[in-house]
């Protein structure tokens, strides 16, 4: 036992962990400390000095702007919830598709899978120009006409959110589906083979066979696209960049367009208010994802 | 009628063949148009179609070249990739063989601690004043030590799930030999946690390629942004020449779709190796 114990010192010392320890905290967790403070400051860009003023910025983020901040937070889970459901049931969809054996099929798997290769910046760009009224995509829908269709897809005030959903979906459908697959692949040949004796349709193999073995896979790729759907960011500040008007404007184009003044007290109480919303959430999700997994 | 085994066949053949060709289509047709659309003038490129240019307008490269300090940004690019990527790796193998192999009360709370960077929002704004006491606002350390710690939960995730895997028989064989933990780590670790670092590589210096809201709120020196930062910035300045924004996208996307074209089997396979093991 002490022989064990003096083994993993000598071995597996601790001060291994110490580099990610100190890189981690001080640019990971004291940056959302620092936050909580600065909250309660008129700290600002320019200055290096700063005095604390209480509640001030919390304030006038939830009197003055009150209605934008909290329709901001409504946006940006409404955003989540949508790109979570979606990339998680298209990725689905394309995992049983490429699970089937034919010619190609790895060739698909990494055409869907590269535009979460590519930076946000340029899928955003490109998208604009695909979108816009006399785009590409509106092009594509006249010729086969359906020109009832045609529309201003990220100027529009009730589509642009749901169009850079739409983008969202395009690019992140290829991470659930990579892992969907994995899980697919890993049931047991034994238990498919069964259930073809058994003589059970597709939709009963499915339901019964197929999605308890990957219900895991699927649970993770939702957790994993809700929570960044609610750090969403780069995509909607290139493509609509929060508007028109303030229709796709989401918890974090509103902190972006607060920092615009120099000011960071302010900007730092709705950043702590994002830090705090998004870690329960994550929390919660957490729990009833154990409760699941126990089921 | 009953259908035939050879009609039922045929029949989802020609049921998969069509779903490919819209798979294709939506996923291969606005990489196509970024490559066509940058060899078309201003006019030709602002309708976005799906032609052959009539006038072939290599000369866009050109001036992207020459007006959009592209090199410049493609080297800090370059730069800050290659650190974060290399760091990062660094610091998080080393603290996953630690966690895994004592697998105490202590690595498992620096675990959960780690970890727990995975969901918590990166608090940006913040960042800003602590880069700005630590002197290091502006500098490129400031930007890569940002991207190490953001990346690390996830790297160390990855790492452990890899290690726990590797018999430790193995590190027993170092013992006996009596080198020292940091040259056991190195000569006998390291090179079987071959997989692993690979796929870490790729993901990392993606990443920091790619990385465009640290740049934008963390780096005021126009002169040290990467490709992203310019692109966005290169689009405000060229709204409407639609051909030379698009050939400033493709060369920004060019080392990245290199990498992936080689690697893709091997990223996707260690994409999923990771996180179900993990």
């Amino acid at each position: 036992m002490m022989k064990e114990g003096k083994l993993l010192k000598k071995n597996y010392p601790k001060y291994f962990l110490i580099p990610a320890i100190i890189i981690f905290t001080l640019f990971y967790v004291v940056p959302a400390t620092l936050g909580l403070v600065l909250s309660f400051t008129d700290s600002s860009v320019r200055s290096n000095s700063f005095n604390f003023i209480g509640l001030k910025n919390y304030i006038a983020l939830f009197r003055d702007n009150g209605k934008t901040f909290t329709d901001a937070i409504g946006r940006q889970f409404l955003y989540a919830v949508t790109i979570s459901i979606g990339k998680t049931l298209i990725g689905l969809l394309f995992a049983l598709f490429l699970n089937v054996k034919f010619k190609g099929r790895n060739y698909l798997r990494a055409l869907i899978y590269a535009p979460i290769m590519f930076s946000p910046v340029v899928i955003g760009i490109l998208f604009n120009y695909i979108l816009k009224y006399n785009g590409f995509f509106n092009t594509v829908l006249n010729t086969m006409g359906l020109s009832v269709l045609t529309r201003d897809w990220l100027g529009d005030f009730n589509i642009a959110l749901w169009s850079v959903a739409g983008i969202d979906m395009w690019v992140g459908a290829g991470w659930s589906m990579v892992m969907i697959l994995a899980a697919l692949q890993s049931i047991p040949g034994d238990v498919l083979e069964v259930s073809q004796i058994d003589g059970a349709g597709p939709f009963v193999k499915f339901f019964k066979i197929k999605l308890p073995f990957i219900m895991h896979a699927i649970n993770l790729c939702m957790l994993m696209s809700i929570i960044s759907g609610l750090k969403a960011f780069d995509l909607i500040y290139t493509t609509t960049g929060g508007g028109p008007g303030r229709s796709t404007e989401l918890l974090t184009t509103f902190l972006a367009k607060s920092l615009s003044s120099g000011s960071l007290g302010y900007p730092a109480a709705i950043s702590s208010v994002q830090f705090i919303l998004i870690t329960i959430v994550a929390l919660i999700i957490n729990r009833i994802q154990r409760r699941l997994d126990v089921l | 009628m009953k259908m035939t085994m050879s009609m039922k066949k045929h029949i989802s053949r020609v049921l998969i063949a069509i779903v490919c060709l819209v798979i294709l289509y939506v996923y291969a047709m606005p990489m196509l148009l970024l490559l066509l659309n940058s060899v078309k003038n201003q006019s030709e490129s602002a309708i976005m179609s799906f032609t052959l240019p009539k006038e072939w307008m290599f000369q866009n490269f050109v001036n992207v070249l020459k007006k959009g300090n592209i090199i410049r940004a493609f080297l800090n690019g370059a730069l800050i990739a290659t650190s974060i990527t290399a760091i990062t790796i660094l610091v998080s193998a080393l603290s996953a063989y630690t966690i895994v192999r004592r697998n105490d009360r202590t690595s498992k709370i620096v675990y959960s601690y780690l970890i727990a960077g995975m969901i918590a929002p990166f608090s940006f704004v913040p960042a800003i004043k602590l880069l700005q006491m630590l002197n290091l606002y502006g500098s490129f350390s400031g930007i890569i030590l940002i991207d190490c710690a953001i990346q690390i939960p996830f790297t160390v995730l990855m790492f452990s799930g890899f290690i726990k895997v590797i018999p430790r028989e193995l590190d027993e064989a170092a013992i006996i030999d009596g080198s020292g933990p940091l040259r056991q780590f190195f000569q006998i670790i390291m090179p079987t946690l071959k997989p692993a670092v690979s796929t870490n590589v790729i993901l990392l210096f993606t990443f920091g390629w790619n990385d465009f809201q640290n740049i934008l709120f963390l780096m005021p020196d126009s002169k040290k942004w990467t490709m992203p930062m310019s692109v966005f910035n290169f689009q405000g300045l060229y709204t409407y020449n639609y051909g030379m924004v698009c050939a400033n996208m493709l060369i920004s996307i060019i080392p990245i779709l290199i990498v992936y074209i080689c690697t893709q089997s091997y990223i996707i396979s260690g994409m999923t190796a990771g996180a179900v093991k993990g």
